[in-house]
């Protein structure tokens, strides 16, 4: 129900998701991304453009990890959000907090 | 116009959430509910439930712990109820979150409950003979 790809652009991660991000694989995401920051990387970009689903269960990680990068002088972008993703980061008000762009050329070279 | 109730019991662990959630997307959408509109009620049933399996039923008891959802259509609306026999407890009364709060104060959850109220016509609780109930309802369209 998930999928994720995490390649490097030089200093940069990108970490693309596809599926539906749920309670019950929201997870699976936050250890991709802790992952990285646990490893040193923490110039994120998270590609959400197939992602169709998400719950506030995938908006939690994307806090823990925005946060974690933040700790480290990193930082967690992203880029061209699906419409459903863009709802609820607007609801919960994560899009004003959140840098978003929107194609993933853009996220990537705003490092 | 399909009016018919569907109804599911699941037990009240993590692997059953996503069963009741895409039950009551199949039982909308014969029903007559459009894309968003189930995309918003699997949302909603989706922190509903996930919220009465991580904090409704005590973790050592799970033998007996099941959680009813029952999906039915009136003329205008699809209306999904979720029962429970966890202790009482209103979901409805937590506090909401403020979406303008900076990130440093944000806390990791607290927004299930906030979508499901932004997603949903109309929602009400009631505690009734040891069963928890909420019952949402939706506008078709």
């Amino acid at each position: 129900m998930i999928e994720i790809n995490v390649t490097d652009h030089q200093q940069v991660t990108l970490v693309e998701v596809s599926g539906r991000v749920d309670s019950m694989n929201a997870n699976e995401l936050g250890q991709a991304i802790s992952q990285q920051i646990n490893g040193g990387r923490v110039h994120l970009v998270l590609d959400l453009s197939n992602v169709e689903y998400m719950s506030s269960a995938g908006l939690r990680e994307i806090v823990v990890g925005l946060k974690g990068t933040k700790r480290a002088s990193g930082d967690l972008r992203i880029a061209q959000p699906s419409d459903r993703v863009m709802e609820v980061l607007e609801m919960s008000g994560l899009d004003s907090i959140l840098n978003i762009y929107e194609s993933q050329s853009a996220a990537i070279t705003s490092y | 116009m399909a009016s018919s109730k569907s109804a599911i019991r699941i037990p009240a662990t993590m692997e059953q959430v996503r069963q009741a959630v895409l039950f009551v997307a199949t039982a909308a959408q014969r029903m007559g509910m459009g894309d968003d509109g189930i995309h918003q009620l699997q949302i909603a049933v989706e922190e509903l439930v996930t919220n009465i399996v991580e904090h409704g039923y005590p973790p050592q008891d799970t033998s007996f712990a099941f959680i009813d959802v029952e999906v039915r259509r009136d003329d205008t609306q699809v209306i999904v109820t979720i029962a429970d026999d966890a202790p009482s407890y209103n979901p409805l009364d937590n506090p909401e979150p403020d979406p303008e709060t900076p990130l440093e104060k944000r806390e990791k959850g607290g927004w299930g409950v906030y979508f499901v109220k932004q997603y949903v016509d109309a929602i009400s609780y009631t505690a009734t003979a040891g069963r928890n109930q909420i019952v949402m309802a939706k506008y078709i369209k």
